[in-house]
Order: structure tokens, then sequence, then C-alpha cells
């Protein structure tokens, strides 16, 4: 698969995880450029994987990660909104803790909103969002505990997998 | 207390914030360096350039003097000469060389940087570099491969080493690209590049995107563009012997000679690594347009062209072709040379070792690179209106 043949194919869903995973626009649009870029450059690789997408995944989350953490290397260019871009939607459904649960969502740290994104969005298993997080299972339930405890979610058993990237394949 | 499902509503209503695909592949496409198109084999040079050689060379001291003088940060461009005669030069030189082995096993190990990405964010510029270093290892039977990045490694990560087993009987690739069995004769060899196993000359590829298909168009190359960007590829990666060198350089000073306007010799420069060499640039033309099928069922040129050029500096002692630059610049040749043209570097190939060993290594290599010289990015310029 060439590169073209993967951006036309999948890039709105890997838009669309990047616009979960950050809740930002602008930020998704960063993350998304910044790894299509690198895997342009990786492509001679990357395209000859059987399935680019856990690849692609794992890149955006990186990204993801990594935004936040080197945010100390930005240098000030002396003009632009000093703004929080952060999106708050319009929730005209009726959802009233719908704001409330995307402000404390965007409070997350990144792995912890990264891991109920992988579950709750992606609908991974705690050993495949291990994977992706180059982390133990162990840590990812405790980051989800810690994750679904600040958002104050009731766990309720045998709980629904959804999946974005794979609703794309159908 | 909140259930589960409602965080999967909050996290699938954020799905409505997805950026434009479309004004992501034409930002993406604007940031990426030609080599990056298909293995580096998707370059179209272009050669309809109507612009002189002293225009070319004129427009490539302005280079020097700007933006690419901080790359190329020593010696302006000596020799002005036309690159078919440097390069016949160089082939002459390269005639001469002691033959190197050539065994069962391919391996190379090159560092390539990336570019300044010049993003905002809310108001901040963010100045990352990024530097890779690859291994391979091709052969009859596999290729390994292993990537790193030491200098963000535990930020984005590595590409996984990887190990592709082939079946060593049917195996057409190899086969073309095997050095011990290069043609040596000319025209043999300009047939043999015209005859890469599975080449693609161009077309395009699309798919339904929310109501919108996307299209992103690739030129055909022409035959003297695909002996070019072979040739230039086998140099970069694999050990050959001195007669085939020799043709591979003189192919392409023919192909010079026929479109002249199009390349231009920058002199001798000092490369990324301290090398001594003569840089010898080239228009590249990629045509990579975006199109978008809107629902009226019109096509719509959404991104047109953007001029890409590309320096390569050659080894003066052997005819070695040792790194390679790349950058994006606001017009054609012709266009260098006023005040209002510019480039923007974008990324840099250094290619540190080729040659010939005795077997593929069976787990990850820690086997070591060679030293560079710290990288400083020039100040981005836009330069795609």
């Amino acid at each position: 698969m060439t590169f073209e043949e993967y951006t036309s194919w999948r890039l709105p869903a890997v838009l669309r995880f990047a616009a979960v995973l950050t809740g930002d626009r602008a930020l998704a649009e960063d993350v998304v450029q910044e790894v299509l870029i690198r895997a342009h450059r990786h492509w001679a690789r990357i395209g000859r994987l059987d399935q680019p997408d856990p690849y692609i995944r794992r890149m955006v989350v990186n990204e993801f990660i990594s935004a936040r953490r080197r945010s100390w290397r930005l240098v000030p260019s002396g003009y632009g909104p000093e703004v929080d871009n952060r999106v708050t939607p319009d929730h005209a459904g009726g959802h009233a803790d719908r704001a409330e649960l995307f402000t404390e969502l965007g409070k997350l740290p990144a792995r912890q909103r990264t891991v109920l994104v992988l579950r709750y969005y992606e609908g991974l298993s705690d050993i495949e969002i291990a994977e992706v997080l180059g982390c133990q299972p162990g840590t990812v339930r405790a980051y989800m505990a810690r994750a679904l405890a600040a958002l104050r979610i009731e766990l309720k058993p045998g709980h629904q997998k959804s999946t974005a990237l794979a609703k794309e394949d159908s | 207390m909140r259930t589960e499902d409602d965080l999967r509503a909050a996290l699938t209503e954020l799905e409505s914030q997805a950026p434009d695909a479309l004004a992501m592949l034409a930002a993406v496409r604007a940031r990426t360096s030609a080599r990056q198109v298909i293995n580096r084999r998707r370059r179209t040079w272009s050669l309809a350039a109507a612009a002189a050689v002293s225009v070319a060379v004129a427009c490539a001291a302005a280079i020097l003097s700007g933006a690419f003088g901080r790359v190329m940060h020593n010696s302006p461009p000596a020799n002005t000469g036309d690159a078919a005669a440097v390069l016949r030069q160089l082939a002459d030189k390269a005639a001469m060389q002691p033959v190197p082995a050539v065994g069962p096993v391919l391996y190379t190990n090159d560092a390539r940087w990336g570019q300044p990405t010049g993003k905002q964010h809310n108001g901040l510029l963010d100045l990352p570099d990024e530097l890779d270093m690859e291994q391979q290892w091709v052969s009859a039977a596999a290729r390994y491969l292993t990537e790193t990045s030491p200098s963000e490694k535990h930020l984005h990560g590595s590409v996984p080493s990887s190990y592709t087993k082939f079946d060593p009987a049917n195996n057409p690739e190899w086969n073309w690209h095997n050095p011990a069995t290069l043609p040596a004769d000319p025209l043999a060899l300009r047939r043999h590049l015209l005859s890469e196993p599975g080449a693609k000359s161009g077309g395009k590829s699309g798919a339904k995107a929310g109501g919108t298909r996307l299209t992103i168009i690739l030129s055909p190359l022409t035959r003297d563009q695909t002996v070019l960007m072979n040739a230039l590829q086998f140099m970069s990666s694999e050990p050959l012997r001195p007669a085939v060198r020799a043709s591979m350089l003189r192919l392409l000073a023919d192909i010079v000679q026929r479109s002249p306007h199009d390349f231009a010799v920058l002199g001798t420069v000092i490369d990324r690594a301290g090398h001594r060499d003569i840089a010898i640039a080239g228009e590249s033309n990629e045509i990579w347009a975006v199109s978008a099928l809107a629902p009226s069922q019109t096509w719509v040129r959404a991104h047109t062209t953007a001029t890409q050029l590309v320096v390569y500096f050659f080894d003066p002692v052997t005819g070695g072709l040792r790194a390679g630059e790349y950058a994006t610049c606001s017009g054609h040749v012709s266009t260098f040379a006023m005040a209002s043209a510019r480039c923007a570097p974008n990324s840099y190939e250094q290619f540190g070792v080729i040659k010939a060993v005795r077997s593929l290594p069976k787990k990850a290599s820690t086997a070591r690179t060679y030293t560079l010289t710290p990288y400083v990015f020039p100040p981005w310029q836009p330069v795609i209106p």
C-alpha cells in the first residue's frame, strides 16, 4: 500500500481519532500533520506492514503525549492568540453534564486520557492499550482507574466496546 | 455518577472536531520533500523550464547566500561550469576507483534530518528537529531494517526493526538491485534502470471520504526521469563496480545535457559530515495535485504544484554520492534570481556507509553510526502561497 493510498483511504478515520484523543481541533491538526510527515518519510517500512493502522495509531498517541511534554520547547513568536482553543461542543441534545465532562476530560493527564480514548472510543483491550503505550497492562488498569475516578464514571459489568477506525472497514 | 455510555457518547461527539482531510493533505504535501514520495523514486524532474544556465547558477548563488547558506554553510559556489561536464569528470574519477567487494548482502547506513515545521501553537513557534538513522541489510533471501531517532527516541519512538524473508529463487527485485549483475555498458545500464520490476509510472489514487472524493495525482515519469532517479537510488544505497558507477554518472550527464536549464553546479561545499563535496542542484517539479470531487461532481484542483530543488553532493575524488538536500521553492529555476523567489530547505540525507557484508544480522544491531555536525535549522520561510 502506498502512502497515497493509505491517506486516501484512512486519513478521515485518523483525523477523527486524533480529534477525540486531543479534544482540540488545532492540536489534532498538528498531531496528525506531524505523524503523516514522519510516516511519509518512513513509508518504505510502514507500508510493508500488514496493518499500518495500529502503527499509525501508535504514532498519533506518541505525538499527542510528546506534544504536551515538549511544550517547554516552544519559543514565543510575538503574535497570535494566547487563548485556550480547547473545544467545547454545543450540546443541544439536552446532555446537561456533557460540557462539564469535556472540561474534566481536558484536564486529565495525557496518558490517562489516551487510555480512556483507546478503551471507550477505539475499543481496545488492556493488553492492546499497553502495546500502544509501551507499558504493562497493570499500568493501563491503573491509568484507567484514576481517569474513571476523576471523571466520576461508574463502571458496569460487561461494558460494551466500540470501534472507530474499524468502522471504516465496514 | 456518570456511566461508561456517557463517556463513550462524549468521546464520539468529539469526532465532529476532526480537521478537514483535504486541508491536511495539502499541508502535508507542502511540507513533504520530493525525495519522500514513493521510496524516493517518484520525483519528477522538470524538463521544460525556460531559464538559461546562467540564470540557474545566479539563482543558486542567491540561494546559497540566503536560507541555503546556513545549510551548506561553507564555500560559495566556486565552480559555475555546466553540470553535464562536471558529471563526466566525476565519471572519470569513479572509473579509476578500486573494485569494492560485492558480497551476498548489501549494507547501508545513513542519517537524515527532518525539516523545521514553522507551525504555530497558540501564538508560539515550534522549532523541532529530528535526526533519523537507518541501517538496512538486503540479500536475495531477506531484508532487515532498523531505524532509530536518537534525538527524540523516547518521545516519538522508533520504526521497529523488521525482518522480511523472500524466496531467493523468485525475487525479481533483488535480481534488479543486485550490483554484481549490473551491466557496465551505458546502453545496457539505461535499459536496466528502465526495467525496475513493479515500477509505477504515475497515476492516481482516491477514496470517498465524507461526501468528498480525495484524489492524489502523481505525474508520470519520463524515461529520463526514471533513469535519473534510479541511478541516484543505486548510488545512494549500493556498492557499485567502478565501471558501473562511471556509466551511471555518464547517463546522468547525458540527461543533464538534454535539459541543461534544470541543473546547476553549486561548486564546492562542505556537507553535514564535514566532507568537501561538489554540489549539483536540479529542479524537481513534482506534480502532486489533490483534487476534490464535490457533490456537484465537478473536479476542483485543491492544491497545485510546488517546485522542489534537489542538491546532490558528490565526492570529487571518487565520484561517489555522499548526500542529498531537498528544498521547496516558490518558483521555477527561472524565477530564483528574482527577489520574490524563496527556497526553504526541508530535509537532508547523508549516505554514510554503503558496503557488502557476509550475512544479515539475526537481531537488532547496535552498530554505530558516524558523527555528524550539529544542525541548526534556518528560519522557516513559507513558500507555498
